[in-house]
């Protein structure tokens, strides 16, 4: 199978998830007050309970969510930091070979 | 639920700006959503292997999560913004109604219970004989004025209890994703690291070396359950140092493999007779007379003598010690103490004695009948006369 990665782009892609984590957290955080204010201003109501547990819910949603995306950009670093490695350890070996060819064969 | 008096002073509209700030938040959501799949899109680009499509089954399920929270939030929205504008109307009517009574001069107490207000109990006092009328009459609106209240208050509640429950519902649909956090350094470190595969063997190794790495763990597992329901302790079967294992014997030939010896502690030690009551020793040790007489008819008699001295133990180098006389006392005396130059073949016999057994031979009773004064033997003269 082909096996490629733009290590850089890849790295700079995995980041780029990191810093896109914490965006969902916007969309609880824009309803957090609405709920709270409709439930203290209709008390009495089972509906500005529920708003409140609604949005708890989906505070937890956009908490997974973030740390599921924080983790995926983790994933996709650690590859392309393995890749690297890789590379590099290869390219280490393979310039071992060299100069033992270089010297010819020692006793 | 909410009572009337709650109806009354509620502000449903601020479940309409809550379900408008969830609209909100779906659009944020689904930002969320196309940024993160534009971002999934450009590392795609940049990288192809198995990783990467297991990464894309990973940034499918997030983007598959993420439609359904949007899906969720909307629906969410819209039944809110429904039964918001539902109560809003319901409570803009009953709070109308309330003040168009209280206008009207009625009392409307919490119950809500509509009644006749001062200003009518007084129009009804000066009305002199039409009072009674006049009551009856606006006894008749209050009536109607109550009925209508309760009614609509149950309006107002039956849309809270729908809106509640709706919402409540929609809540237990927001299900978040699994946290891998606690994974990560795990995950991470699993990637193959480059390693030197110049001395590793064939492809074929290989992927069984990694086949059963895949299974170590569970093999791991279950050696741990045996070991924790095998309480016993496994005992060593290596033999003690030093100590050579005797070699098996054919079946049905234990009885002639192994000739009868006494305990001693370390058959590999020095040849010393564990005590003067041992039937070995005192063959052996019996001094140079009588012990040595009956060892040189044994060893004579059956041949015994020439394998016991070669293999040099002590009953049998006294058994010997008659039948090979030479040999017997020169190995065993020089091993000994150099006591095998007695000569002869008695000497022989003591001169085991003397070298393996105990110096104690003297409290030994000799069998033999003879004058101690009359040296028969000519042992007398002797310069290594024991019993001198």
């Amino acid at each position: 199978m082909t096996v490629h990665m733009d290590v850089e782009a890849v790295r700079t892609g995995g980041i780029g998830l990191r810093g896109l984590a914490p965006n969902g957290q916007a969309a609880s955080r824009r309803v957090e007050r609405p709920a709270s204010t409709a439930a203290d201003r209709n008390r009495g109501f089972a509906t500005g309970e529920a708003g409140r547990r609604w949005q708890a819910a989906l505070a937890a949603v956009t908490a997974g969510l973030e740390h599921r995306l924080t983790w995926q950009g983790d994933q996709v670093v650690g590859s392309a930091d393995d890749v690297e490695a890789v590379d590099q350890e290869a390219r280490t070996r393979f310039g071992g070979i060299q100069s033992r060819f270089a010297t010819g064969p020692t006793r | 639920m909410p009572t009337y008096q709650d109806a009354l002073s509620a502000e449903p509209s601020e479940f309409l700006a809550f379900a408008s700030e969830m609209i909100a938040a779906a659009t944020d959501l689904a930002t969320q959503q196309t940024d993160y799949a534009a971002e999934v899109a450009e590392i795609n680009r940049h990288w192809q292997d198995t990783a990467n499509e297991a990464f894309n089954g990973e940034a499918g399920n997030v983007d598959a999560h993420l439609a359904q929270v949007i899906g969720e939030v909307t629906a969410a929205a819209g039944g809110l913004a429904a039964a918001g504008a539902q109560m809003l109307a319901e409570c803009t009517v009953l709070k109308a109604a309330d003040a168009a009574l209280k206008a009207t001069g009625f009392t409307v107490q919490p119950a809500p219970l509509v009644t006749l207000g001062p200003s009518q109990r007084t129009a009804i006092a000066m009305a002199g004989p039409f009072g009674g009328f006049i009551e009856a009459v606006l006894q008749a609106q209050a009536m109607a004025g109550t009925l209508g209240l309760q009614s609509m208050t149950a309006l107002v509640n039956a849309a809270d209890a729908t809106a509640g429950a709706a919402l409540s519902q929609a809540a237990e649909l927001l299900k978040p994703l699994d946290d891998k956090t606690s994974g990560t350094d795990r995950d991470l470190q699993s990637h193959a690291v480059a390693e030197d595969h110049s001395t590793g063997g064939t492809e074929e190794e290989e992927a069984a070396a990694e086949e059963e790495a895949e299974e170590e763990p569970q093999e791991a597992t279950t050696e741990e359950e045996q070991e924790s329901t095998e309480q016993e302790p496994r005992e060593p079967t290596r033999p003690p140092s030093g100590q050579p294992t005797t070699p098996g014997t054919p079946t049905g030939m234990e009885d002639l493999a192994q000739p009868e010896m006494p305990d001693f502690d370390d058959p590999w030690g020095a040849a010393e007779l564990p005590g003067t009551d041992d039937v070995s020793g005192g063959l052996a040790s019996g001094g140079g007379l009588g012990a040595g007489g009956a060892g040189g008819g044994l060893g004579a008699g059956s041949g015994v003598g020439g394998l016991a001295t070669g293999i040099g133990t002590a009953p049998q180098g006294g058994m010997g010690g008659g039948a090979m006389v030479g040999a017997a006392t020169g190995g065993v005396g020089a091993a000994g103490r150099g006591k095998g130059a007695g000569g002869g073949m008695m000497g022989a016999g003591g001169g085991r004695g003397a070298g393996s057994a105990p110096d104690d031979e003297t409290t030994r009773e000799s069998t033999l009948t003879e004058d101690p004064d009359e040296d028969v033997w000519g042992i007398a003269e002797a310069a290594d006369d024991r019993y001198e």
